[in-house]
């Protein structure tokens, strides 16, 4: 009968840590996707630097009127990036690049962590001026 | 044989495994009742503080949430917090609120979280400790509280009934709505760009897409709450959103929510209105709002580009460049940086021939400006690239005066070159639309003769005496040119003076004369010469409230714009004596257009 009790006492105790230790594997995992949703902000930013020095048509033409362009692109099931790419200081004597990408961890219509980078690339060469995160 | 058999240990094992596991589920239960759901919350809150803690300790920055009655916000970041992960307690605690003291933010913690400084939030510094709201409070049926020391550790304790708001003076009226009072996102625009002129938009449009380029469509947004917001776009015809057809708003400073997408259609050939939409929905889990839809109505443009000389940002002391916009004066874009003299576009928009500032070269460029290359290493004076594209002419003068007429291939080969005899010509020419005519004109003893050039030689075919004969007007296209019995030639426009039209047919050499009313100020009359009546169409002339286009100086008050484009023949461009605009005509329109600006800007 000792044993029977013991049994069901450990059984009693065990669900009750685990379910206290819920909320800080829940918190853990939180970390995680904001991690993820950083690093897609980051994709975003390499995907739209690469563009810009090697894709001659990137940002498409708008003219003079339109000096942002926007885009998102989805990696499947890890989530999507969305990036702008301010154009509008491209001419001296600014002669920058603003980049802002918002990345997304699954779902894009309902995201599990956001993260934002946003960074000033100089035209001519693509080296960061500036880095906010 | 009576045998009794009893329960085996593993049996028994079993039955209080179920009992055991009953019993754990009934006592949640029971505690649910009474204090559970303040509890569970809390901890759950206080777990994700110490997951914040601990992250700002090892990224050594600033990391903490904002707190709101049902909901919490992640925030981090090196250089600015921004809400990277927010919850909703709404759906699983829907009895329990969150409350918390209103602690302004200072200093570097205030400078950190930007915009969102205004909102109750608990940050831990790089060191863990904690700045803003330290004390929250679960108040519900039993309350609890979570207090976070100045060393950032993070505790949970019961409170008694009452004591919560009695004891930290929360008002829980000015603490936020319950999402069972989710109120409605409110969508207040969707804007388009690039803007047109309102003469353009009729018939209902409200917007017109460029000719294979794209719109741009900002949709801002607010809600009361401070629910995060979600667009989503629509469109009435196939075509493409870059951002895909639903979307997460961002956050301004001010409060608002924006997002922009940019639209292009799937099919240019369709010239009935698209109707593109936006609809904005907020987060809230339980009572999600969602707003009607803002619409604009939009039109595709015509293809083709006009191509100017203009100088850049109203500094008529510059340089100019080559400039191209569309038909609509949309994608205002520099083509060429600068050009000495002068700059032509081929009518099918492939080619430009430009003379560079500073050389006494003929280059030669693909329509949109990249891909120069020299094409004469000499002066060819106001060269001119055929309507296909395939062949420069141009005059190599003598002093000032018009020696040679020449006609290159686009790799540099001359193909024909004629003299001119010792007339006087005007070195300017006008190439027919069968590609391979030229016309340009010489001055003869009170007369101009209007001349036809191409390899096999030169002929006069019009004698008018007359002062001045300017072709700057175009030619009319083959395949709109049906008189019967006549060979596919051309339909040469030309102004003979000012105010007065003629048109000539080389094959024939019939010339018709047009009378239309010279431009003013305000005004501009212009006549359609038709190409099978040759007769003004109904509507013409017709005239229209002229436009002063802000910023924008044309080089040349004798500018001549060219249109590339498949209806190319049916429009005219014009300078007006006010030279700092550039209109464009569409005779062929059944309802009268003024004349329409190119939009520039500063």
């Amino acid at each position: 009968m000792a044993v029977l009790l013991l049994t069901t006492m450990l059984v009693v105790f065990g669900m009750t840590y685990l379910a206290s230790q819920a909320p800080e594997a829940q918190a853990s995992m939180e970390a995680l996707d904001a991690a993820e949703a950083y690093q897609m902000a980051r994709s975003g930013i390499d995907e739209a630097r690469l563009k810009l020095s090697k894709d001659n048509a990137f940002p498409p033409d708008g003219g003079q009127e339109q000096d942002c362009f926007t885009y998102s692109e989805s990696l499947g099931s890890a989530g999507s990036y969305r990036v702008s790419v301010d154009f509008s200081r491209v001419k001296p004597p600014h002669l920058l690049y603003e980049i802002k990408s918002m990345g997304f961890f699954q779902p894009k219509n309902r995201p599990l962590a956001q993260a934002t980078v946003t960074v000033w690339l100089k035209a001519t060469d693509m080296t960061v001026v500036r880095w906010d995160e | 044989m009576n045998k009794r058999r009893g329960s085996t240990l593993i049996e028994l094992q079993m039955g209080l495994l179920i009992m055991g596991v009953l019993l754990a589920l009934g006592a949640a239960m029971f505690t649910r009742v009474r204090g559970a759901n303040e509890h569970t919350m809390a901890l759950e809150v206080a777990s994700r503080l110490r997951a914040v803690r601990q992250r700002a300790l090892t990224r050594h920055a600033y990391n903490g949430v904002l707190l709101s009655s049902h909901a919490m916000a992640l925030v981090e970041g090196y250089t600015r917090g921004q809400i990277t992960r927010s919850f909703d307690f709404s759906r699983e605690h829907p009895d329990t609120e969150l409350m918390a003291s209103d602690v302004a933010l200072t200093g570097l913690a205030a400078d950190w979280l930007g915009p969102l400084r205004n909102q109750r939030a608990l940050l831990f510094d790089a060191q863990g400790k904690p700045e803003g709201c330290k004390t929250l409070i679960f108040q519900g049926s039993a309350p609890w509280r979570i207090q976070v020391g100045s060393d950032g550790r993070v505790e949970v304790d019961k409170l008694e009934r009452g004591q919560a708001t009695a004891s930290y003076g929360l008002d829980q009226a000015s603490w936020g709505s319950a999402r069972s009072d989710n109120h409605a996102p409110v969508l207040s625009a969707l804007s388009v760009s690039p803007r047109v002129g309102a003469s353009l938009l009729t018939d209902g449009v409200e917007a017109i897409i460029p000719f294979n380029s794209y719109v741009t469509l900002r949709a801002t947004a607010s809600d009361v709450d401070g629910d995060r917001l979600y667009v989503r776009w629509g469109s009435g015809r196939d075509g493409t959103f870059t951002c895909g057809s639903e979307q997460p708003m961002e956050r301004t400073p001010n409060g608002n929510w924006v997002a922009e997408t940019h639209f292009r259609p799937a099919d240019w050939t369709q010239t009935t209105p698209i109707e593109l939409k936006a609809r904005v929905r907020d987060e809230a889990g339980l009572a999600a709002q969602e707003t009607d839809s803002l619409a604009v109505s939009a039109m595709i443009g015509m293809p083709g580009t006009i191509a100017f000389k203009g100088y850049p940002n109203g500094q008529p002391d510059s340089t100019p460049g080559y400039w191209g916009c569309t038909p609509e004066g949309h994608r205002v874009r520099r083509l060429l940086p600068e050009i000495e003299t002068f700059a032509e576009l081929s009518q099918d928009g492939e080619k430009i021939v430009f003379d560079q500032a500073g050389s006494n070269s003929v280059f030669l460029a693909n329509g949109d400006g990249s891909g120069r290359v020299e094409l004469l290493a000499q002066p060819l004076k106001n060269a001119s690239v055929s309507p296909r594209g395939d062949f420069v002419a141009g005059f190599y003068m003598n002093g000032s005066a018009p020696d040679r007429i020449a006609v290159y291939s686009t790799v540099g080969t001359l193909l024909g070159s004629h003299s001119l005899g010792g007339n006087r010509a005007i070195p300017r020419l006008v190439w027919d639309q069968d590609n391979f005519h030229i016309f340009y004109q010489v001055r003869d003893s009170g007369s101009v003769a209007l001349q036809q050039a191409d390899t096999d030689g030169m002929r006069s075919v019009i004698q008018a005496r007359v002062k001045r004969l300017d072709i700057r007007a175009m030619s009319t296209p083959p395949q709109e040119y049906d008189w019967a019995g006549e060979p596919v030639g051309s339909l040469l426009s030309f102004d003979q003076k000012k105010g007065r039209v003629r048109n000539f047919n080389p094959a024939t050499g019939v010339v018709r004369r047009y009378n239309f009313n010279s431009a003013t100020a305000d005004t501009v009359s212009v006549a359609h010469m038709d190409s099978n009546d040759r007769t003004p169409v109904a509507g013409s002339p017709f005239s229209g409230t002229s436009f002063i286009v802000e910023g924008w100086d044309v080089a040349d008050s004798a500018f001549n714009g060219v249109v590339s484009s498949p209806d190319s023949f049916k429009g005219y461009t014009l300078s007006l004596p006010d030279a700092d605009s550039l209109r464009f005509l569409r005779p062929n329109l059944v309802k009268p257009l003024p004349c329409l600006p190119i939009w520039a800007r500063r």
